[in-house]
């Protein structure tokens, strides 16, 4: 159902030359990309800015009259490239993750207080960059298939399409992922 | 890191993700600027009728949606066409057909229709388990009857039977970290976990009842299938133990039921332990040792740890044997002190020594009937390799003869691929 919004949205958006329909776009998936992105990025600056570039490729994207089987896997699949690009970066030196008051803010009720939330999110960040070490043993196409879908809790086919791959391998990628995992000696 | 800190961390992560979110004034301040770009960009002459009708039909029919829709289309197509053409006789017969049968695809494309159609994950996993004790049945009763190629058949229906509780224990897995969000979801995930761990117990059993009947060559196909029900086992207390941590959900798994689950599961253990030593011990009291059952407490048996008589390959079943009784005696004494967490990655651990115990006992049996078959043929002695790891040492060290054929078996099938549908 959710996929057929997204269509008839994109439909609005080439046809009726609608923005507002963009505007729901952004509105249906904007707190799922910054959650996506926050925690792999050290402060809350660089994700919002790298969640407002993954619209804007979006966009663009749209712009160019390219098909759109899944418009949620393509916005991860830019934010995913984005977030590696930012790595990738000669510049990039993160010399340290320090935590700020203001790094996360929470609308409606959270299951953490405000104090207890920031150590939780330093601490989630550190456990990610260990978790993201451990699996680093893996192949690359594990690595994806396992962060995807165990940290990120996309579905088998939004990740074969943010990896263009078919659902099919997805699953067997995955199988053999944690397989691999299993096997890894302590 | 092992598995569970892992999926821990994994949980933790997810927890913390799931409580994030941008400020509501960044929000706002960004669709702005983002509908003046979009704005800005769009053109404003509505496009061609041509134009029209195309982007309808690629945004509303979407060849994936054609291509999902079809294979569960074909198979109740395929079914019904059987039903209708005066074939009701045809599905029952489908019903009772054995691995081997012309009409056994037929089963296992009905059972997958079915799976098709369940409403949600846990129902599939639910109803999946129940289609692992069919194969269960199969096994029982291909060994019962007078079909042709029974080694054969047993095999396949033991591999078919293995790779299906090896996806059992991958959906428990991924539903457990995927459903529980509120009580609702923990309540359906314990519900599954508790179907599947009192079914891989039955399993477990009745698999054991079927290595007793079934020809020799082929014991050591269940035994692995074995493996596989208690490993999937494993994994439901595990996922009751994480139910039982949850905040929200200490009455939806007491902790009576948990230690039921969990010493359930060390007993069962000790046992197939007991069983893969007696065999070792069997096949080596054909060659130059005498067996003795194991002592009850330690599950080692005394006779294994003479240094007068033990060999190389008895050597590594031992250090295997001695891992699994200790993995299964800390898991014990974490269940007496109530760290039942603790005790879930301890009852792993020992899951997959106890896996390797008996895939080494399969191994050295068929090494020690291929040695008495040889013997009484006066030929040459072959030795069984296995893939698996665990098992070099013992087959390396137990043939002298490097000239001599080699059979060799795949042990596991690291390749299996998931049932679709499933």
């Amino acid at each position: 159902m959710s996929h057929l919004v997204d269509q008839y949205l994109l439909f609005r958006i080439r046809i009726k030359r609608d923005p507002e329909a963009f505007g729901r776009l952004y509105d249906r998936y904007v707190k799922s990309i910054y959650r996506f992105v926050f925690l792999k990025l050290p402060s809350r600056e660089i994700a919002e800015d790298v969640t407002s570039e993954t619209f804007l490729r979006s966009w663009q994207y749209i712009q160019q009259n390219q098909r759109i089987e899944n418009f949620r896997a393509l916005l991860y699949r830019i934010a995913r490239n984005l977030v590696a690009d930012i790595y990738r970066r000669p510049d990039t030196h993160f010399v340290s993750v320090t935590f700020s008051g203001s790094d996360t803010s929470t609308v409606g009720e959270s299951q953490f207080s405000d104090e207890a939330r920031g150590r939780a999110v330093m601490e989630a960040r550190a456990d990610l960059a260990l978790v993201l070490q451990h699996i680093s043993r893996l192949k690359e196409d594990f690595q994806d298939v396992l962060t995807l879908r165990l940290i990120d809790g996309l579905s088998f086919a939004d990740i074969a399409q943010v990896l263009e791959k078919t659902p099919g391998n997805v699953r067997v990628i995955f199988h053999r992922a944690l397989k691999a995992l299993e096997g890894f000696k302590e | 890191m092992n598995t569970r800190e892992f999926q821990r961390k994994i949980r933790f992560i997810k927890e913390v993700e799931q409580d994030v979110l941008p400020s509501s004034a960044w929000i706002l301040k960004t669709r702005e600027t983002l509908l003046m770009q979009v704005g800005n960009g769009m053109a404003q002459i509505p496009p061609p009728w041509w134009v029209r009708t195309r982007e309808f039909w690629l945004h509303f029919v979407p060849s994936r949606l054609i291509a999902s829709i079809r294979g569960p289309v074909i198979a109740v197509f395929s079914v019904i066409s059987i039903v209708a053409g005066g074939s009701i006789a045809s599905v029952s017969a489908a019903e009772q057909a054995l691995p081997g049968d012309f009409l056994y695809g037929v089963k296992l494309a009905t059972e997958q229709t079915r799976l098709v159609f369940a409403k949600g994950k846990t129902e599939k996993i639910k109803l999946k388990t129940d289609f692992v004790g069919r194969r269960v049945e199969e096994i029982r009763q291909i060994s019962a009857s007078d079909v042709s190629e029974k080694p054969k058949r047993i095999r396949e229906a033991a591999q078919i039977l293995k790779r299906d509780l090896d996806t059992v224990k991958t959906q428990l897995t991924e539903v457990s970290s995927d459903e529980q969000k509120d009580v609702l979801g923990v309540g359906k995930v314990t519900e599954t976990a508790k179907l599947i761990d009192q079914k891989s117990d039955e399993l477990t059993a009745s698999l054991k009842e079927v290595k007793e009947t079934i020809p020799f060559e082929v014991q050591d196909s269940v035994a692995e299938a074995e493996s596989a029900a208690l490993a999937t086992g494993v994994q439901a207390v595990q996922v009751l133990i994480d139910t039982h941590v949850h905040p929200e959900a200490q009455d939806i798994v007491t902790t009576d039921e948990l230690t039921k689950s969990i010493q359930g599961k060390v007993d069962g253990m000790r046992e197939q332990i007991s069983n893969a030593v007696q065999k070792i011990l069997n096949a080596s009291s054909s060659s130059t040792m005498m067996g003795s059952l194991p002592d009850s407490t330690t599950g080692t048996p005394a006779l294994l740890t003479d240094p007068f008589v033990t060999t190389p390959s008895s050597s590594s079943s031992l250090a295997q044997v001695k891992d699994a009784n200790s993995s299964l005696d800390q898991a014990w004494k974490l269940l007496e002190e109530s760290k039942f967490e603790e005790a879930g990655d301890k009852l792993g651990e020992a899951s997959k020594a106890v896996s390797s115990v008996e895939k080494t006992a399969g191994v050295v049996a068929m090494n020690a009937a291929a040695s008495s078959t040889a013997a009484a043929m006066n030929l040459p002695t072959p030795t069984v390799n296995s893939t698996a790891s665990g098992t070099s040492d013992v087959l390396d060290s137990s043939n002298p003869t490097p000239t001599s054929p080699t059979l060799k078996s795949k042990a596991s099938s690291t390749d299996a691929v998931e049932a679709p549908g499933g």
